[in-house]
């Protein structure tokens, strides 16, 4: 499914609890939200739970989602992202978990800057796959490990000083990947 | 009225990452509500994980996975509204969106305490937090809390105000991170009322804005 098709499955969720949208969304992000989780430490079963958990909060929070301002796989993403840091850090205590903070509608973008997301998503891609080798490393173990920016310094014997200058070019070869084109 | 002091570019990765507590990632969303290029920051590492996400080879989910989702939906009922009613009090309304529905809940639970000279504490029941604290602090102009060291990492973030002391003047949506042995004397500026979320990392002893104000509130409970 192209983003575009993507976007639409939430929106008709979030405009008529399109539960067909739903199923479309499950089938696509569910074992990707999954194997996310497992590479970060959760066995199978709690894994497909906290996948459930986050295509709930989907479901729940679709007219949250703004095609403006993220793609929903960068949506789905954060929702996971969140829930990892609530759940697979600490113990577990569902009954208490407060809204989630990230859900919070945020300012809207102006219009003047809200430009060809398709467009933007291809281009972020090109440039993570051009990363030079440490950089794109860099970023596998903070998004597929989970690591810090610590805990990678460690986990390669490298100093501090050096992950920091790797992370801020990788940083600026993506921001430069999603600036607007003039 | 842009922020002066960020969280350094590598926490906001920690954070986009998800290599981080509950209370640090609560301070980044708070700041990044406050600050447009921490937040188009944010932005830019959390596109990266959307963008590693799509490229996991997807795992095999559990053969009746769909139908288990389908019945937990059943459960749920409809998607919730999009309007979010604005907060009834004027202080939770005040403070950064990703901060409202903590800090309102909390409020349903307790009052804020005071604790010395006027400084007023909202202690946050943060889910599952382990050890540390995260607490709003609210300071009157002009009054400060005692010179204190800290045992971990402190960060603070000025929600509203600003206070001053000897590392500088931390104003709305400025972060300040006080390290282990680190020693400041926060005093709040004439104006607006200060008002600081402060989270200490787990360490033996709380020291800092937060660690003074939990060896006050052990001393009077
Ligand atoms: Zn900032």
């Amino acid at each position: 499914m192209d983003r575009e098709a993507l976007a639409e499955c939430v929106e008709r969720i979030a405009a008529n609890a399109d539960r067909a949208a739903f199923a479309q969304l499950y089938l696509h992000f569910a074992p990707r939200v999954k194997g996310y989780l497992m590479r970060l430490g959760a066995d199978a079963g709690l894994a497909e739970d906290l996948a459930q958990e986050v295509l709930l909060t989907v479901w729940r929070k679709a007219a949250h989602f703004d095609r403006r301002q993220s793609s929903v796989s960068t949506w789905l993403y954060t929702i996971a992202r969140n829930r990892r840091i609530d759940v697979l850090r600490r113990e577990r205590r569902p009954e208490l978990d407060p809204e989630d903070p990230a859900l919070v509608p945020a300012a809207p973008v102006a219009a003047d800057v809200a430009m060809d997301q398709s467009r933007r998503d291809a281009s972020l891609r090109a440039a993570i796959a051009e990363l030079p080798a440490e950089q794109s490393e860099l970023l596998r173990l903070a998004f597929y490990e989970g690591k810090s920016h610590s805990e990678i310094a460690v986990a390669r014997a490298l100093p501090l000083g050096t992950v920091k200058s790797r992370m801020r070019l990788a940083f600026n070869r993506l921001r430069r990947a999603l600036e607007p084109t003039l | 009225m842009t922020p002066t002091h960020h969280p350094p570019l590598e926490l906001l990765l920690d954070y986009a990452a998800g290599a981080i507590d509950p209370a640090a990632a609560l301070i980044v969303q708070c700041h990044g509500a406050m600050c447009a290029d921490c937040r188009a920051a944010i932005a830019t590492f959390e596109a990266a994980g959307g963008a590693l996400l799509d490229q996991l080879p997807p795992a095999a989910l559990a053969p009746d996975g769909l139908s288990a989702m389908l019945a937990r939906l059943d459960r749920e009922g409809p998607p919730d509204r999009p309007e979010i009613a604005a907060p009834a009090d004027p202080v939770i309304a005040s403070l950064p969106g990703p901060l409202q529905p903590l800090a309102g809940q909390t409020l349903g639970r307790r009052p804020w305490r005071s604790l010395i000279a006027g400084v007023r504490a909202l202690d946050l029941d943060l889910p599952g937090r382990a050890a540390g604290a995260v607490q709003i602090l609210e300071i009157p102009a002009g009054r400060g809390v005692p010179r204190h060291g800290h045992g971990g990492r402190e960060l603070s973030l000025v929600l509203s105000g600003a206070y001053a002391d000897a590392g500088g003047r931390y104003g709305a949506g400025d972060l300040q991170i006080a390290g282990p042995g680190d020693t400041h004397r926060p005093i709040a500026e004439s104006g607006d009322i200060c008002r600081v979320l402060a989270v200490t990392d787990s360490a033996p002893r709380l020291t800092g804005l937060l660690g003074i104000a939990q060896k006050i509130l052990g001393n009077f409970r």
